[in-house]
């Protein structure tokens, strides 16, 4: 595990975003802080997707972080939580 | 793209399904409207419209008067968050404060104490009590106190604690009175004060701030619409072109919930009036009785009750969101389009969306970040488990918790059996639907990727509804099940 360049954050979790969104049907655009779950655009099936890709990819524990789906609402909101310290594995 | 448009609705989108023409004309698009609206002269003309719309309403007994609370929380931006307090507040003493003083009166008679306990006193006081507690509790969140940490679960072991309690021997008499009467009041607020302690703990806000959406005045069950404080700002008008957009909206949600409305109105009229088609909830007793209806009656009646039920959902869910959005918030519709969900999952979501968000937030995301980290699937299938199986399940017996006051603990639980089994079959269904994923509709064509689907969806929703309504304690899992059996012609 290492820990990652926030733009290389950015854009792997932009590519796996926007492929869940084509696969549910919406292609319209997608910005960093555009709202993810409050908008709608993904549901609580798409977010125990994200979790599942995180925790494997950036091995972040979120019961150890404490869950909160607004860490999650967006592209940046993802990268700040991916980025912080307290949730990089040690 | 943006919240307004509830993009859960991907299967539409992906049918691009558009009408060229609409009942609703999209006024929250119109440029100029938008405008329009920002202006004085617009104002008075969302004024008058919301006004004819209460009227309106208001011949088909729907209260939409909050509508106009609403327009005063948005026209003072520097003080809504003070009008939105105290126009709930104001709600709530009209309603007293949601109290079941029925049931309370009837517990203090049952226990000898009526002549000696005067209720009023003993309500205003409990208000006090319970209201210093959810203070208390929000003030301290945040401070590290272990039962904070997990506060719906500490919440809902502390609540069905103290109903324990209740049946205790000791507490006959005055004791058990006023524990119910602390119980009474505490508990239409119950899932609230979830939501604020949830809150708190991420961002500091004044505590009457989260008092303020404890049932707020724009409506709610114990179901809070619009969650707590913190997702209500997420979708709260920034800007006057933003509010206008948004009671844009909530005109045109009202107005298509006055068409459903009368709708529904017209379907009972047709077909309980003029086809005298039995009632749902009739056709079982009149079963139980030993007087069954033909079963094609029987069948009519589950498939009108469905429809009937989705209706009033829609209608009911849809005056409290459009009076949210004319307040300035932009809440997603609580019911948007069930008959087109393709999967049990799907319906779940569309039918009573904050409801569905509820179980997710205290149940499903708490049991998935926790439970079977190392095995997907079942980790799935077990958070599921926890939201549409036990904390439905939970939630439905709190909110009838009178039963235990009325029938005591025992044969509340096992009243309670129908539903379980509504539930056990509920989650499993779901579940499953959610291990599957939705098919791609464009690669089996309308007929099996939209319409046996959708159609499947909504045949499991009918029958297993036979579980669930009357949501009473009298009739038994076996007394359904026998009704069930009747229909599909396995018994006489």
């Amino acid at each position: 595990m290492t820990t990652t360049e926030r733009p290389e954050v950015r854009s792997r979790m932009r590519h796996y975003i926007t492929q869940r969104l084509i696969m549910k049907g919406d292609s319209s655009p997608l910005s960093d802080d555009d709202l993810l779950f409050t908008s709608g655009r993904l549901d609580s099936l798409d977010a125990v997707e994200l979790i599942m890709s995180i925790e494997t990819d950036y091995g972040i524990n979120f019961s150890d972080i404490g869950f909160d789906l607004t860490r999650l609402d967006s592209i940046s909101a993802i990268a700040g939580l991916v980025q912080q310290p307290s949730a990089e594995p040690a | 793209m943006s919240a307004e448009s509830q993009l859960y609705d991907n299967a539409a989108a992906r049918l691009r399904l558009k009408p060229s023409w609409r009942l609703i004309p999209q006024i929250d698009r119109d440029p100029k409207l938008v405008a329009d609206v920002q202006q004085a002269h617009g104002r008075l003309l969302l004024c008058c419209a919301v006004g004819l719309l209460a009227m309106l309403f208001w011949q088909i007994g729907i209260d939409f008067s909050a509508a106009g609370l609403a327009l005063a929380c948005a026209y003072a931006p520097r003080y809504r968050r003070i009008l939105i307090f105290l126009a709930t507040l104001l709600l709530l003493c009209r309603n007293g404060f949601l109290i079941d003083h029925a049931f309370l009166g009837q517990l203090a008679l049952n226990e000898g104490v009526a002549d000696r306990i005067d209720q009023t006193s003993v309500s205003a006081a409990m208000l006090v009590v319970t209201f210093a507690l959810f203070s208390g509790l929000l003030a301290m969140q945040g401070s590290g106190a272990i039962a904070l940490r997990r506060p719906t679960l500490s919440l809902l072991l502390a609540f069905l604690a103290l109903v324990v309690l209740t049946q205790a021997s000791f507490m006959a008499g005055t004791p058990r009175v006023l524990l119910w009467s602390f119980l009474m009041t505490f508990q239409p607020y119950l899932w609230f004060l979830a939501y604020g302690l949830m809150d708190a703990a991420k961002e500091r806000s004044p505590v009457w701030q989260h008092l303020s959406v404890f049932h707020p005045f724009w409506g709610a069950t114990l179901t809070p619409f619009g969650k707590g404080l913190s997702y209500l700002r997420r979708f709260e008008a920034k800007t006057p072109e933003e509010l206008a957009v948004t009671q844009l909206k909530g005109i045109k949600l009202a107005a298509w919930i006055l068409v459903l409305a009368i709708g529904k109105i017209c379907l009972d009229e047709i077909v309980h009036g003029q086809l005298r088609l039995p009632l749902f909830d009739d056709n079982l007793l009149q079963y139980l009785a030993g007087h069954p209806q033909p079963r094609l009656v029987g069948w009519a009646s589950v498939v009108v009750f469905f429809v009937d039920d989705l209706l009033g959902m829609t209608v009911f869910g849809g005056v409290i969101v459009a009076t949210a959005r004319l307040a300035g918030f932009r809440l997603l519709r609580n019911t948007y389009r069930p008959m087109e969900s393709a999967t049990l999952a799907e319906f779940w979501n569309r039918y009573y969306f904050y409801y569905k968000e509820l179980l997710v937030d205290h149940f499903f995301y708490p049991t998935f970040v926790r439970y079977f980290r190392g095995q997907r699937r079942l980790r799935m299938f077990f958070a599921t488990f926890a939201a549409a199986c036990v904390g439905n399940l939970l939630f439905h017996f709190i909110r009838d918790i009178h039963f235990v006051g009325e029938m005591g603990l025992w044969r509340a639980v096992v009243g309670e059996q129908s539903h379980a089994f509504y539930t056990f079959v509920l989650a499993i269904s779901v579940g499953l639907s959610q291990m599957r994923r939705a098919p791609q509709p464009a690669q089996r064509g309308w007929l099996r990727g939209r319409l046996l689907p959708c159609l499947w969806v909504a045949g499991f929703f009918c029958l297993i509804h036979i579980f669930d309504a009357p949501l009473d304690r009298e009739h038994s899992l076996w007394q359904r099940a026998e009704f069930l059996f009747y229909l599909l012609g396995v018994t006489t």
